[in-house]
């Protein structure tokens, strides 16, 4: 509405002062007032004019060109706009500008100056199409086509109104849309075009009867709001006309009513209470709302977040489960390296066990039940034989397993030294059982250097040894804890070991007893470590104890000792269940027999076709070498020194082997190996060495002797190392 | 002097010192793979208790098995509290073993010849009550 009104005013007013041809006045004309107003206004302007304040000046000029011009003192109005002009042309003050310009345009045509009216018209189209506001173009263009209508320029009029006629139906102006039509109206009819002239004036009658109609709808609508006013202020009136009738009717009652309205007031207190603790509600609903809301976003964040670290986890532990496998397969492999090295190694210790064939050959009815807790042993058998006589032990060292099997490996090791040694040195017959027990101890203390210390692993073991003599029918029995059962006639006799270990101990110093037992045919002897009474097992998984071990035995040992071997070991099966094995288990069990064993010595060496000439002056040595050599049949040739060597065999047919003593008569023994060297390069010569000196090893090889030996002689040595040059 | 507790395995005996309370109780079984690294940290201890020991001591051994290797280190065990009666003050080994079980008989009779400590061996009828 205001927009309509804005442009159609000067439209409006120009059109008035056009019609009613007002007359330009005089300046003295004016009032006096005005005048004072005007002198005022022109000393302000000056006043800013000196302080250079352009935009202040330039609105008290237009201030005055204002008066002038409602005064209708055109010609002044003019002269204070064109002032107002210029400065706000400097100042770049385009609205203003443009305002003025439409005022001086309004003042010409006001003083049917026409041409100047158009020009300042133009002047603000200009602007207006600059700053593209349809209002103002619209506007202008029918204030040019006004001027032109007076000018009688109607075609360019038209051709103006058309343009703002288009403008005000784009901006659905329906006031400057009829005032166009109506224009054009009046100038198609100038134009002699009355048939267009009626269409437009059609239009505009038909947008003003439209307008007139939403103006009457307005006022009616206006009268009725008023009516309804009027309404409600006559029904409020009534209100408080009987309001006033109640208040009127008792004072009690307004006491009442003021009761009322404490109580009302309190009531409003607590209504604002509830209403408060609502909002508080409200705020704490909707706190948790959004809290709610917000967790929920959270836990999709975390669920979307989690599905994708899930993603990465399982990518991960994929991985990871390669890895393992990995590992595992490495393990695997380590594992089967490690288990396959201990069955190699299982495989070495089976090997310096007696062979099975041995003992049967000695002992004939007999078992071993040898069963290691993991693959190698800690418990070992050996066995030796020299003559009639039979070396038996069974040992356990302290462990299990590969530790426990090095220990074993030292144990026989141990054994064949000490035994070997005694038995080259002295007869056999003069062997005690708790003499061994006696140097392997001090074998395991000096190679292990054992001194006591606490933190020094004391490894050691414990054993049964037995001396049996076959001919004699006589045992000797030495045992480092572990005992030696012997059943005759349904009882059970038990010798017991020592309490002490083969290792550092408190009575290290103190020998072991040797108990003398005169053997039996048909007596019955175990020799066991502690792995079989020790294991826990049976109903209340406790040890098997000797207490039933000796019972069993008492049980089974009429069986023979193959079934005794099944039932023992059935017995273990048993027992354990499926507990872990405690310990190694050796039990060892042999039945002595009524007849004597085979001939125990070896027929091994059998070298009747074979001629070996000996070289030896000293008489003992040489009947020794005879009895060492008797077994092998071998046909023996004696020199007693080494002239009479070198002669037989320059003369005699070659003998097979020679076995050179070294300090003869006449020749020793690397004079004469030399000569026969020479001779018969092929006839194998052995040197025997006493002193086993280094110098003696040499003189040996510059000789060109093929091996020595050294006295005395080792019997087993001996014949392995003649058999490597007969055989 | 703190407390040594140890609580006992399938390979390992549990081991209650308690200076406080009398209280010295070794009982289980004994089949440690590491011997040394496992009755060393209580032989230093034994040994530490033996410089300011009780006026009585009364170690109670309840053993059901040892292997060789555990045999030497009780005798250690055993010779730390000899250090005891050395300075004057009183100790006894109380040995039990199953009735039945000849095997520990002997070993509480071995360790009775070995260590100047007055024993008591003490046969109790089921290997049940260990718990």
């Amino acid at each position: 509405m205001n927009r309509l009104n804005i442009t159609i005013v000067p439209f409006v007013l120009l059109t008035c002062f056009i019609m009613f041809n007002c007359r330009l006045a005089g300046q003295t004309n004016l009032p006096d007032n005005l005048k004072a107003q005007i002198k005022e206004l022109m000393q302000t302007s000056d006043k800013y004019h000196q302080e250079g304040n352009k935009r202040e000046e330039a609105k008290y000029l237009n201030q005055i060109a204002y008066i002038y011009w409602e005064q209708n003192v055109s010609k002044e109005a003019i002269t204070y706009f064109q002032k107002s002009l210029e400065i706000n042309k400097e100042l770049g003050n385009l609205n203003a500008v443009k305002n003025i310009y439409s005022n001086l345009g309004f003042i010409y045509a006001e003083i049917n100056e026409y041409q100047k009216a158009l020009e300042n018209f133009s002047e603000t189209l200009k602007i207006d199409r600059s700053q593209k506001k349809k209002d103002g173009i619209a506007s202008d263009l029918q204030n040019i086509a006004q001027i032109r209508y007076e000018l009688k320029q109607y075609n360019e009029a038209v051709k103006n109104l058309e343009e703002a006629a288009g403008l005000a139906i784009e901006e659905n102006n329906l006031k400057l849309m009829q005032s166009c039509f109506l224009a054009l109206a009046d100038n198609y009819d100038k134009l002699g075009d009355t048939k267009k002239s009626k269409e437009y004036f059609d239009r505009s009658a038909s947008l003003l009867s439209q307008m007139q109609k939403k103006q009457i709808e307005n006022i009616e609508s206006q009268k009725i709001d008023a009516e309804k006013k009027a309404e409600i202020n006559a029904r409020q009136l009534k209100n408080t006309m009987d309001t006033l009738a109640e208040i009127k009717e008792s004072i009690r009652e307004i006491q009442l009513r003021n009761e009322l309205m404490e109580t009302e007031s309190r009531l409003k207190d607590l209504e604002i209470k509830e209403e408060r603790t609502r909002n508080r509600a409200n705020r704490l609903l909707l706190v948790y709302a959004v809290t709610a809301l917000v967790l929920m976003v959270f836990i999709l964040a975390l669920i979307f977040y989690q599905f994708g670290q899930k993603k990465k986890a399982n990518k991960l532990l994929k991985e990871q489960n390669q890895e393992i496998e990995r590992q595992r397969d490495l393990a695997d492999k380590q594992k089967r390296k490690i288990t396959d090295s201990i069955s190699y190694a299982q495989r070495i210790q089976n090997a310096l066990l007696p062979p099975e064939d041995f003992l049967r050959n000695i002992l004939q009815d007999y078992f071993v039940l040898y069963k290691p807790r993991d693959i190698v042993s800690g418990d070992f058998y050996w066995a030796t034989q020299k003559e009639n006589i039979l070396i038996l032990a069974a040992a356990d060292c302290t462990g299990h397993g590969v530790p426990g099997a090095f220990m074993s490996m030292l144990g026989v090791a141990f054994l064949n030294e000490i035994v070997n040694k005694i038995v080259v040195n002295r007869h056999i017959r003069s062997l005690q059982a708790n003499e061994i027990l006696n140097d392997l101890r001090q074998q395991i203390i000096t190679s292990l250097h054992q001194t006591g210390d606490r933190n020094e692993p004391r490894d050691g073991m414990d054993i049964a040894l037995c001396i049996i003599d076959f001919d004699d029918k006589k045992l000797l029995f030495s045992g480092a804890h572990n005992p030696l059962y012997l059943l005759r006639n349904d009882e059970i006799y038990e010798y017991n070991g020592d309490k002490m270990p083969l290792s550092y101990h408190k009575n290290m110093n103190l020998p072991f007893a040797q108990h003398n037992i005169d053997l039996r045919s048909g007596d019955i002897l175990y020799l066991f470590s502690d792995g079989f009474i020790d294991q826990f097992g049976g109903p209340e998984n406790t040890k098997f104890m000797s207490k039933n071990f000796k019972e069993l035995l008492l049980e089974i040992h009429q069986k023979t000792m193959q079934e005794q071997k099944e039932i023992i070991t059935d017995r273990f099966v048993k027992w354990k269940g499926d507990r872990e094995q405690v310990d190694d288990i050796l039990v060892i069990g042999f039945r002595f027999g009524s007849k004597k064993p085979f001939r125990l010595q070896s027929q091994r060496f059998n070298w009747a076709d074979k001629q070996i000439l000996i070289a030896e002056d000293t008489d003992v040595n040489y009947f020794l070498l005879v009895e060492a050599l008797r077994s092998t049949k071998a046909k023996l040739i004696r020199v007693k020194n080494g002239r009479e060597a070198v002669e037989f065999c320059q003369n005699n047919n070659p003998p097979d082997l020679i076995l050179m003593d070294i300090n003869m008569p006449e020749m020793d023994g690397y004079q004469a190996t030399k000569l026969i060297k020479n001779i018969r390069k092929d006839i194998p010569i052995i040197i025997q060495t006493a002193l086993n000196t280094d110098d003696e090893e040499d003189q040996t090889e510059e000789a060109g002797a093929d091996d020595y030996i050294s006295k005395p002689i080792d019997m087993k040595t001996f014949l392995v190392k003649l058999e490597k040059y007969l055989d | 002097m703190n407390p040594l507790i140890i609580q006992g395995t399938d390979d390992t005996p549990t081991i209650h010192f308690d200076v406080t309370n009398a209280k010295f109780e070794i009982h289980g079984r004994s089949l440690p793979e590491e011997v040394i690294n496992f009755y060393s940290p209580i032989i230093d201890w034994i040994e530490n208790y033996a410089l300011n020991p009780n006026d009585i001591t009364v170690l109670k051994l309840k053993l059901f098995y040892f292997n060789s290797a555990s045999q030497r280190y009780l005798l250690e065990l055993l010779n730390s509290f000899e250090k005891i009666v050395e300075k004057g003050k009183e100790v006894i080994v109380e040995w039990h073993y199953h009735e039945d079980d000849d095997e520990m008989k002997e070993s509480g009779e071995e360790y009775q010849d070995l260590v100047k400590i007055p024993f008591k061996l003490i046969a109790y009828k089921s290997q049940k009550e260990k718990n």
